[in-house]
């Protein structure tokens, strides 16, 4: 084979690779999915189980013992997509991300109820993103999310990688936030959109939030609540104290209501926690909520 | 031996990729942050450099005994076996080596006519040493070191980290392409004046053109310097009566060292390639410690040799027009771009443009892509010169990569703990079109994502607005880069206002202590 006729096939199988990973692009966005995503359990609306243990480890394996194990939400084989709050690359004394030995035991609870694939998912804020959980998911890519129930919000973004998984369990930080008040589970969720930024300068970004919520079928919510942050939130470094709980929730509304209490707020007074209630995402009666302690 | 010399060369250059490579920060928990892996310094083929380390602290004034260490390897090699180093070190020499196969087809690479002006690279290199004498540098223009180094880093690396990712969905290449995702940094690079720099190296690797070797024959400056040091090697080739004075090893060297039908050899030229001894049909050429026949002088033009001391005179002159050298007291500049953000740990802007060589390892290895080529904002002395462009990327709080890597430490080594002090800049508000200030709507973006608390808020008519605290800011530029205001121009904008990189790191401490207060809430 002389240098010419090289090329020459060179050439055409570069053109080939070209083509195939054109396919190969387009049936990744349409793959398909192994478990079948779940309705939440009947029964559980307005329902929050709460574990307290000074190990948030032990306290989370307490309270999904108590809300009656993960098999509930996770067929066998599924894509499971955990979303902790790791935007900040801050250590878990800091209390301004989710504490990675909670995200670790979560996947250890997944993987023995029977979940295919565990994925850790966060858009990073600080950067590179590697320096935040020790991991890196790359750049992801985001797909077009329809947000039909949405007041304000009637498209926005999902990662790929969310999209594409059966199950979503979010597992927020409790934090104080100096624009929402709270940020809890459902302002976490802004975390799985490409630009966040639009978000501030729309008109209302705790209706924002609250739509989201609608579109977004989070299938349990597990809420650190081991250390919070009640000062200079979201980001800190401030003032931390330690209720030592992990708050467990099929009700993503119901869930944070509860966390309002621990920063001695009502969830009243959180405007994003109202709308999402007002949307039909859950309880955020106080009142009305079953609170069960382990 | 010529085969030993081609190993050679491919070992340092296989190093040079290798180290090249590494440079790029990694996780390490344990120094809770961000930090090179690599069993050498990354930096090292900058730190070797006679020419850089003699440059820099002859136009800075200073005497840093571990550059003399570094470069005194290289410099002893020289004095032995002259410019060996050229012939069986310089990755930019293996490269040209490379393309010159390219430019020129293997029957007639020898006797087509070469073009080379020998004698020009000494008129450059006493343009260099003049320049820093008279307190400027200018060696990073053409150090082949730093050129090699910045040409890649800003003009070759980028589009490579493109292509890699564009093959990722290809079956089989795919796999290949995505393991090499480590070697880059997470955000795809982006420098301006990039392609300014490839085409230099572009321009270079075409010498091949003109001559074999066009740029180590012409131009080179450090090749010049270490002619010079290597004038009368104690190892050097000679021939044996066995000559026949056939002119093959006269016509082979790629060169031009030989002269006189074989005979005479200019040390100062010749790379020990010993291709002269693999030509010879007869032994007649012998590399040995032999006295040599005749020995061909230096030859230099003095009107060629004023005119690059001209240039070079004229260099530091017009260099010292620039604003940005209007320093005040505290060593920050008064009238400089209000863009000319240094990294942390960065001296006093004179001494910055006499020490930084531009070699872009600091570039290379900013995990954000903030750090960019300065054009305009530090004026002629700092062109190509680090600057923060926060919109690009931030200076990220947990990495301390850029002063880790700083061959001439124009860039000084610091930790994360000290970045609470080193002010490079500080941020403020532009509440024409910030989206709080002028229309009232819910955003913090700036106060979330500091790093340093350095955001507060404070009611006016019922509102909640942001602040600036000057005490916290230090200039990092992660408000700007995140803020949801406009294209390139944010509604919060980092400046040098408030840089204090003259003062030492101890009054820096003191300054925050002194000045800090506790936020209204």
């Amino acid at each position: 084979m002389n240098r010419r006729r090289f090329l020459e096939i060179a050439g055409v199988a570069s053109v080939g690779a070209a083509v195939a990973g054109c396919a190969g692009k387009q049936s990744a966005q349409t793959g398909p999915s192994a478990g079948a995503p779940k309705e939440r359990p009947a029964g559980q609306d307005g329902v929050v189980y709460v574990g307290k243990n000074a190990d948030p480890a032990k306290a989370l394996v307490a309270a999904v013992a108590a809300a009656g194990g993960l098999k509930s939400v996770i067929s066998p084989g599924a894509t499971v997509a955990l979303k902790p709050n790791a935007a900040w690359a801050r250590s878990p004394e800091q209390a301004a991300a989710t504490n990675p030995a909670l995200v670790a035991q979560m996947i250890r609870l997944c993987r023995e109820a029977g979940a295919g694939k565990v994925i850790v998912f966060e858009h990073t804020i600080d950067r590179p993103s590697q320096m935040v959980l020790g991991i890196t998911s790359g750049e992801p890519d985001f797909q077009t999310l329809e947000v039909p129930r949405g007041k304000l919000l009637k498209q926005d973004t999902i990662a790929k990688t969310l999209a594409k998984a059966d199950v979503i369990i979010n597992m927020p930080k409790a934090k104080r936030h100096s624009q929402t008040e709270l940020t809890l589970g459902l302002k976490n969720l802004m975390g799985c959109i490409w630009n966040r930024q639009a978000w501030h300068t729309g008109p209302d970004l705790s209706q924002y939030i609250a739509d989201y919520a609608t579109a977004l079928p989070v299938s349990l919510t597990v809420t650190d609540a081991s250390r919070v942050l009640l000062t200079n939130g979201p980001k800190g470094p401030g003032q931390t104290k330690d209720p030592n709980e992990v708050i467990v929730a099929f009700d993503p509304v119901a869930a944070d209501a509860y966390a309002c209490g621990l920063f001695d707020m009502k969830p009243a007074d959180v405007a994003h926690i109202v709308h999402a209630a007002e949307l039909g995402l859950g309880q955020h009666d106080m009142s009305k909520i079953t609170v069960k302690r382990v | 031996m010529k085969s030993a010399r081609r190993i050679s060369q491919g070992l340092f250059l296989i190093l040079f990729a290798v180290l090249f490579a590494l440079s790029v920060g990694r996780l390490d928990l344990s120094a809770g942050g961000l930090r090179i892996v690599s069993p050498l310094p990354v930096e090292l083929f900058l730190l070797i450099d006679p020419l850089l380390a003699g440059a820099s602290m002859l136009s800075s004034r200073t005497f840093t005994p571990a550059h003399i260490l570094w470069i005194l390897p290289v410099v002893l090699l020289t004095i032995l076996c002259g410019r060996a180093f050229c012939g069986w070190v310089c990755p930019l020499g293996t490269c040209i080596d490379a393309a010159d196969r390219v430019a020129r087809r293997k029957a007639d690479r020898r006797t087509t006519r070469e073009r080379s002006w020998p004698r020009l690279k000494y008129y450059i290199l006493a343009g260099i040493i003049v320049t820093a004498a008279m307190g400027a540098q200018v060696a990073w223009l053409l150090d082949p070191q730093a050129l090699l180094v910045r040409s890649l880093t800003l003009g070759a690396a980028p589009p490579a980290q493109w292509t890699l990712r564009s093959i990722e969905g290809v079956p089989a290449l795919g796999q290949a392409a995505g393991a090499a995702r480590g070697l880059f940094p997470e955000q795809q690079a982006a420098f301006r004046q990039g392609l300014i720099a490839a085409l230099m190296l572009a321009a270079i690797l075409a010498g091949g053109i003109l001559s074999r070797r066009f740029w180590c024959r012409s131009l080179c400056p450090l090749g010049a310097l270490l002619g010079l040091i290597g004038r009368i090697p104690l190892f050097r080739r000679s021939i044996t009566p066995k000559c026949n004075e056939c002119r093959l090893c006269e016509i082979d060297c790629k060169m031009d060292a030989i002269s006189g039908n074989g005979a005479a050899t200019v040390t100062e030229e010749c790379i020990y390639c010993y291709s002269c001894v693999a030509v010879c049909p007869r032994e007649g050429n012998v590399l040995s410690t032999a006295k040599p026949e005749r020995s061909a002088p230096l030859n230099l033009s003095r009107r060629h040799l004023l005119t690059g001391i001209g240039v070079g005179a004229v260099w530091s002159f017009a260099a010292r027009t620039a604003i940005s050298e209007k320093a005040t007291r505290d060593g920050t500049s008064r009238l400089a771009g209000l863009r000319l953000i240094r990294p942390p740990g960065s001296v006093g802007e004179d001494e910055f443009t006499e020490l930084c060589v531009r070699c872009g390892e600091c570039m290379k290895v900013c995990p954000t892509n903030g750090l960019q080529p300065a054009l305009a904002e530090a004026g002629l002395a700092g062109i190509w010169t680090p600057v923060l462009a926060p919109r690009a990327g931030e200076c990220t709080q947990k990495c301390t990569l850029c002063g880790d890597v700083c061959p001439t430490h124009a860039i000084q080594p610091f930790t994360v703990a000290e970045k609470d002090y080193l002010y490079i800049g500080r941020a403020a508000i532009d509440r024409s079109t910030c989206v709080v200030w002028e229309s009232g709507k819910q955003c913090l973006v700036c106060d979330e994502v500091c790093s340093y608390d350095a955001i507060y808020w404070q009611k006016e008519g019922g509102t909640k607005m942001p602040h600036v605290d000057p005490a916290r800011c230090v200039g990092c530029g992660i408000c700007e880069n995140n803020c949801p205001v406009g294209g390139p121009n944010a509604a919060i904008r980092v400046t040098c206002e408030g840089e204090k990189r003259g003062m030492p790191r101890d009054q820096q401490k003191a300054w925050r202590a002194a000045n800090i207060t506790e936020h209204p809430e």
